[in-house]
């Protein structure tokens, strides 16, 4: 089978829910209280597809103001960015718009680009027009989903989908920074998610804890 | 007459004459600054137009130019990107700026002083009765007034009495003098002016004048471990009227919660820290292999804490940490939840290292189901992927010589009951070994089980550090006997002791107490103190 | 390299009521007392205006008064006398030049100046003030701004260039009173000559009897009896006994008129200088006291013969005339010069120095009945004459603040840096601070030495331990 490993980041103003949003998926869990990040976190995760295996090393940013001169640090060498804004507040939709021309002045290399309207199960409390951002989005060439990390909405298909967008740039554009390459590992198939807390984790300590292949996958039927 | 009392007397003989570093738990070739915080500030106080020794620069960059040649981080970059953003904000700023640009406040200030605090008596937190009796505030504001931080009510309802501060602090300075504190009955208002930067508390707390100014001290460096001294000079110096809330907002956290600690943890008015007690065998094992799995390059610091107390530190060669320092880390550590969801990537300034720029941490709890956290420091920002690495391999080797199961058992419990110690007549004390900046007490207990008996227990040894430490007149030797409790404050060259008896001690058995006292912790001392400094 | 330390120094005194200029542009009506006065009028305005703004921020905090300022080269004292009336007394850190890496500097002193202790010294300031002219809302009530304003003058431009500030200690705090100790008979014979004076003289409501500095008896209340020992001690004796000493007239041997002729050695320091002169009454300053409740007024007149004085506190409304005075010189003269005699021969047995060298340096406070004894000092004139170093000294108010601020009891024993001992004990009241320099006695030691102390020197006051 094929793999892909690619570097995602995620941006975003602070308390749109990045952290949630990357949790959700990497644990399948929520947290009213997850606590602001400091710095950035690192978090891994598979996507399979029919064809391939992608491998994402998350890079899930503070969305604070004083982290912001960081963030070069983080999407230099991205494959992947996730744009993350909260329905209910304008303001995070600007600024979703000022990392946009942030990663177009700086990174030179193709990037997959895939917003994230964060919170829409707040609909009653909405800023911005889902409208607004679908037509943002397609003007710079971005996926764009609705998601909500609470009701877990539309969370795995964004992931899936950047998943995909990042096999077809690794096939088509040849100085992405992305590698495919072969493994011969035969997949156990166990169809789904293994305890949350080892997803968590980064797969390095899971490595070590028993000698059997570290990474957890998990199983998307292509649509 | 002194026949019986000359068994007991002087004081801890045998370690009376002991040079510096002889002393229980002392140790010549520490990990830690030995410095007293106190007497370093007092040295900056005098010394303070000279800029360059308040700011030491360059140790990081120092590092990477020994480390390599190949890329330096161009650390310039970021600063640009920041100052851009500055820039953009300038224009929104200029209008809600409640002081004018040009300065000179006082000269508007002062003479309406006392109309203008009243003005928005609604408005203002100040005149909730809960804010008022709040029993230490603590408030940065900027040069220029702008609120930055209040530990009680929201800073924007307290623009009106932080104008006053800066008003009266720039007031004095006019006269070419500057201001200290005022007192009023058993309230004290303690001013630290820094480089951009006015701090101040105002506490009717048990804590001197000289202590209170010491935690403002931490609460700067807190902000500068948050943004580095750099940063700070940049901004201001380009714009006065800089509203700094922007580039701390989550960091009001670290600031409530370093506050929280120095109300109760005596690490930081004894300049010390405390060591999870730990058999040394095992502490050994924990250095090693951090020092075998974590030799890399540019890897400065390597630290393992829990609760607040240091389990090992591996440092580069030529480097040390100061206790001032790991407070900040103990600090940013305890304050922040989303270390233990993931691995992180964070950037720390440690403003008595180097506080011109940033150390980048990697933070990792060793297991889901131990409290101790392992940073790894480096000067190299790109340094994530490998010191993940050596984390692993670091957890390994700890998984297989049992040592993590070993840290857990020592941290559930807290730390050592007095009744360890065997001295009936001892109820508490804090011992410090002034060469290696450590310390150790057991934990409060009956009668200091209670909030409020902690509070005036702390307050009790605050009192009896403020004296023995006093700049002028520092003491050898303090007893006191009070209504509740008597209590001995013994510093030599080599330690500081504080203990707490009951009232009705006589002094012969009191200095017998602390002899054996002196005798039980040196018996200990591989298990309370780390007692070598392994390199990489 | 090290220079001399400069001394702490009075930089300023001022006293406003902000009650009197509240509109903008009327600031100049608070001040009722600026000194020194060589300073221009925004400048006082300004200073007045920050000690205002201090008064207000701090008020924010707590209702407690505004007590002190603390800044790098000065400290600011303040003191609501009166409800409304601040009086505030700045004063100079001390410094000293040093050089470090071949850079001069100047390093502050910061603790060499006490709180407690110029907190007490601006208290004083005001009691002797209200004990000359009254409490300054009186002085308002009677007359206008203008007349508190130059009693103010008056007063303070004379006493503030005699407070001695460099030399100010814990005596100040304790503001105490040396007792003289007599035997019961002579008691007893001083307590009927000072009922005999008041029988005698209606209008005498009150009388004092000292012998030197000591306090013998006293009919006055103690805290004006404070005021008025620390006015007696340290600015009537101390010129009245220079002049005697460089020979004025001795002996008021010249007397006519009367029968009996007695020759004494009786006179007035304050009232007529010469009985054989009518014409010249002499100065007598009227004072205030019991101003807490019923404040009233009296003369102060002072008459003494050898080392005894009597102070008379005649009621004000009476008019003092030269008969009035003779026919007290003529009761009193002859009688106080026995007494003086007597008691003289008592003072000299007990002055006799009876335990020989003394190791040991002790200051002993009463709070009940202000007695107060030292043997740190050498006088009783504030002058810088101390048998101890002046960082001990200040140990010593170190000690008493902390005593005076936690607890009704205890007991401070301190090593300094420099291996000298000091020992605070407050009980019952009463303070006890011993210095003892014994470089190698250890703690078990000196508490045995003070012990021995009490038992020798105090055996009849009760001490803890």
């Amino acid at each position: 089978m094929k793999s892909v490993e690619a570097k995602v980041v995620v941006l975003g103003t602070q308390g749109v829910g990045k952290t949630s949003v990357v949790l959700r998926y990497v644990g399948n869990s929520f947290n009213r209280a997850v606590s602001p990040t400091i710095g950035a976190s690192f978090f891994t995760c598979k996507v399979l597809l029919d064809s391939c295996r992608v491998k994402l090393q998350v890079w899930d940013t503070a969305g604070q103001e004083r982290f912001r001169s960081m963030a070069p640090m983080y999407y230099r060498n991205a494959n992947a960015a996730l744009l993350v804004y909260d329905i209910t507040s304008a303001a995070s939709f600007e600024d979703v718009k000022s990392w946009v021309s942030e990663l177009k002045k700086n990174i030179d290399t193709a990037i997959v680009m895939c917003m994230l309207a964060n919170k829409c199960d707040l609909n009653n409390e909405r800023q911005v027009p889902k409208e607004e951002g679908q037509e943002y989005a397609a003007s710079i060439g971005a996926l764009f989903l609705e998601t909500s990390a609470i009701s877990n909405e539309g969370i795995r298909p964004a992931f899936l989908e950047v998943a995909k967008e990042l096999l077809k740039l690794c096939e088509k554009v040849p100085n992405s920074g992305l590698n495919l390459y072969e493994t011969m590992s035969q997949e156990k198939s166990n169809n789904n998610i293994v305890s949350p807390r080892n997803h968590v984790k980064t797969n390095f300590v899971g490595n070590l804890h028993d000698g059997r292949e570290p990474e957890q996958q998990e199983r998307h039927s292509c649509c | 007459m002194a026949s019986e009392n000359e068994t007991v007397e002087p004081p801890g003989d045998e370690f009376k004459t002991l040079d510096e570093g002889n002393e229980p738990g002392g140790r010549r070739d520490g990990f830690l600054v030995a410095s007293d915080s106190f007497e370093d500030f007092a040295r900056l106080e005098e010394a303070k137009s000279s800029i360059k020794d308040r700011h030491p620069s360059g140790t990081i960059n120092k590092i990477v130019r020994e480390g390599s040649c190949e890329d330096p981080p161009d650390k310039q970059d970021e600063i640009e990107s920041v100052s851009s953003g500055i820039a953009s904000m300038a224009t929104e700023e200029q209008n809600d700026s409640a002081f004018s640009d040009n300065g000179n406040v006082a000269e508007q200030v002062a003479p309406t002083l006392s109309a203008s605090i009243h003005e928005e008596e609604e408005l203002d937190e100040v005149h909730k009765p809960e804010w008022k009796g709040q029993k230490k505030h603590v408030f940065i504001l900027s040069e220029a007034g702008k609120p930055i931080y209040s530990r009680y009510g929201a800073e924007d309802k307290l623009v009106t009495i932080m104008g006053v501060m800066q008003a009266l602090v720039s007031f004095v300075q006019d006269s070419k003098d500057s201001m200290r504190c005022i007192i009023s009955g058993k309230h004290k208002f303690v001013f630290l002016t820094r480089d951009h930067l006015l701090l101040v508390a105002v506490s009717c707390t048990s804590s001197s004048t000289p202590q209170l100014l010491l935690q403002l001290n931490y609460v700067y460096n807190q902000v500068l471990s948050v943004l580095t001294y750099s940063h700070i000079n940049k901004i201001f110096k380009q714009r006065h009227n800089y509203d700094l809330r922007r580039l701390l907002t989550g960091a009001e956290k670290f600031f409530d919660s370093l506050l929280n600690l120095m109300d109760h943890e005596p690490g930081f008015l004894l300049s010390a820290v405390r060591c999870l007690p730990l058999p040394s065998a095992v502490r050994d094992v924990v250095a090693q292999s951090i020092v075998q799995h974590a030799k890399v390059k540019d890897l400065v610091f390597a630290i393992l804490i829990a609760n607040n107390q240091l389990i090992t530190l591996v440092r580069m060669k030529k480097y040390f940490l100061h206790p001032a320092d790991l407070h900040l880390i103990f600090n940013l550590v305890s304050a922040s939840e989303s270390f233990k969801t993931a691995e992180s990537w964070t950037p720390i300034c440690l403003p008595k290292f180097d506080s011109g720029g940033y150390l980048h941490a990697h933070v990792s709890y060793l297991d889901d189901n131990c409290a101790a956290c392992l940073l790894l420091l480096t000067v190299d920002r790109d340094m994530f992927f490998t010191l993940s690495e050596c984390k692993s391999k670091i957890v390994e080797r700890l998984h297989r010589y049992n040592c993590i199961e070993a840290i857990r058992e020592a941290l559930t419990k807290y730390t050592y009951s007095i009744s360890q110690v065997g001295i009936p007549d001892l109820r508490h004390f804090m011992y410090k070994s002034r060469s290696t900046a450590q310390f150790t007490s057991p934990e409060l207990e009956s009668p200091y089980h209670t909030a409020s008996e902690q509070e005036r227990i702390f307050g009790l040894y605050q009192y009896l550090h403020h004296r023995m430490h006093s700049t002028s007149r520092p003491l050898k030797i303090l007893f006191h006997v009070g209504s509740y409790e008597t209590l001995l404050g013994w510093v030599t060259s080599g330690f500081e002791l504080y203990a707490v008896f009951g009232p009705l001690v006589t002094k012969p058995t009191a200095i017998n107490s602390i002899n054996k006292l002196l005798k039980w912790i040196k018996k200990e001392e591989d298990r309370l103190f780390i007692l070598n400094s392994p390199t990489f | 390299m090290t220079s001399t330390k400069s001394p702490v120094s009075l930089a300023n005194f001022f006293i406003f009521n902000p009650t009197l200029g509240p509109r903008e542009g009327e600031e100049h009506k608070k001040i009722l007392l600026y000194y020194p006065t060589d300073v221009d009028i925004d400048t006082k305005i300004k200073n007045i205006g920050l000690c205002e703004a201090i008064v207000n921020f701090t008020s924010t905090f707590t209702d407690a008064p505004c007590e002190v300022m603390h800044t790098q080269k000065r400290r600011q004292v303040f003191y609501q006398a009166e409800k409304n009336f601040w009086i505030v007394m700045t004063v100079t850190i001390p410094i000293s030049h040093k050089t470090k890496d071949g850079v001069p500097y100047i390093e502050y002193h910061e603790d060499d100046v006490q709180d407690s202790v110029f907190q007490a010294v601006l208290k004083q300031a005001y009691k002797m003030f209200r004990f000359f002219m009254g409490p300054f809302s009186d002085i308002m009530d009677r007359g206008n701004v203008q007349s508190l304003i130059q009693r103010l003058e008056h007063f303070y431009y004379r006493y503030l260039p005699t407070l001695k500030l460099d030399n100010s200690d814990i005596l100040d705090v304790f503001n105490g009173i040396h007792f003289l100790p007599l035997d019961k008979h002579t008691y007893l014979r001083i307590q009927s000559f000072t009922n005999l004076l008041e029988a005698t003289f209606s209008q005498i409501k009150y009388t004092a009897f000292l012998y030197n500095d000591q306090l013998v008896w006293s009919g006055l209340e103690q805290d004006d009896m404070r005021t008025m020992y620390k006015y007696l001690t340290t600015s009537l004796f101390p010129p009245f006994l220079e002049q005697e000493l460089q020979g004025s007239p001795v002996a008021n041997n010249d007397r006519r008129g009367s029968s009996v002729a007695t020759l004494h050695y009786g006179r007035y320091i304050n009232g007529p200088p010469n009985m054989s002169d009518s014409s010249n009454l002499g100065k007598v300053p009227r004072v205030y006291i019991n101003t807490e409740s019923t404040c009233e007024e009296c003369h102060l007149v002072v008459y003494r013969a050898l080392s005894a004085t009597v102070c008379l506190l005649v009621d004000a409304s009476y008019p003092l005339q030269f008969d009035f005075y003779r026919s007290i010189d003529g009761l009193v003269g002859p009688k106080l010069s026995v007494l003086a005699s007597d008691i003289s021969e008592q003072y000299v047995k007990r002055s006799t120095p009876s335990t020989g060298e003394v190791q040991f340096k002790y200051i002993y406070f009463n709070h009940m009945n202000l007695a107060q004894k030292t043997t740190v000092h050498t006088d009783s004139k504030k002058s810088s004459n101390v048998n101890i170093p002046a960082d001990i000294l200040r140990l010593l108010s170190d000690i008493n603040s902390d005593l005076s601020r936690n607890v009704d009891e205890g007991e401070t024993i301190v090593k300094s840096i420099t291996d000298c001992w000091v020992v605070g004990k407050k009980s019952d009241q009463r303070e006890f601070y011993v210095v003892i320099n014994q470089k190698n006695a250890n703690l078990i030691e000196i508490n045995e030495e003070v012990k021995r102390l009490c038992a020798t020197n105090f055996n009849n006051i009760f001490f803890l331990d």
